[in-house]
């Protein structure tokens, strides 16, 4: 039986985890770097979810797909992003890689939520270990406009 | 931090592996030409620090946030 974990989250307060379904983040996230571990939260709804940090209640962010918004979005990254979350086999990628971007959402005004497509979220699900990767792509900002996105290129 | 003087195409050698060249120098700029191990990542200071600054205002979302709400804002957007 998979033991259950209760963490204090931002969005929701308590709220009890599976335990392995815990995310290590080896170098925490850019700004955060002494937060390790997370949970994905929502994981049944959708396109929408929160990464809450285990660690910290404060430290929560909304992420999406960026697939749902922005249907030409490639996934371009270093080789050495896909190794320090162990994927190296194309197969792999293919089958264990969630992919995520993380969203601004400016409280007065939610219609300009903005995505960074510049560092996705990259996790192995299998192994449960996650990375702020860095995009290859120049054209991507830390700041893209989600509804300006879905109206230019539709999303999936 | 260790500060060497280089002229153009002289290099600094780091580790056994990683070379720093100095390409060209034109006015205030220097062209830097790096050769590494593909497994080291090397990127422009400034993108690490607009993701840094991205993930903390990204961090301030207001845990009273709906993501339901959200998702039928760009489910709108997306049926028309």
């Amino acid at each position: 039986m998979v033991e259950l974990l209760e963490i204090d989250s931002k969005p929701y307060g308590k709220v009890k985890v599976p335990q392995d379904e815990m995310i290590t983040f080896q170098d925490g996230i850019l700004g955060f770097e002494n937060l390790t571990k997370y949970y994905l939260l929502d994981r049944d709804e959708g396109p929408f979810y929160w990464l809450q940090s285990a660690e910290m209640t404060d430290v929560a962010f909304v992420i999406i797909n960026p697939m749902y918004f922005k249907a030409d979005y490639g996934i371009e990254l270093a080789e050495t992003d896909f190794i320090d979350i162990d994927l190296t086999r194309a197969e792999d990628i293919e089958e264990k890689l969630l992919h995520y971007v993380i969203v601004t959402i400016p409280p007065e005004d939610p219609n300009t939520m903005t995505a960074n497509l510049l560092g996705p979220i990259i996790i192995n699900k299998e192994k449960r270990i996650g990375k702020q990767a860095l995009s290859l792509n120049s054209q991507y900002t830390v700041r893209h406009n989600i509804i300006d996105e879905l109206e230019i290129s539709g999303g999936k | 931090m260790l500060v060497l003087a280089r002229k153009p195409n002289q290099s600094i050698i780091i580790g056994d592996d990683i070379e720093i060249r100095v390409v060209d120098i034109k006015g205030d700029q220097v062209k830097i030409g790096i050769t590494a191990p593909k497994q080291i990542s090397v990127h422009r200071k400034e993108i690490y620090e607009e993701i840094q600054a991205a993930n903390i205002e990204a961090s301030k979302a207001k845990g009273e946030t709906d993501l339901d709400n959200l998702s039928k804002i760009i489910v709108k957007k997306k049926k028309k």
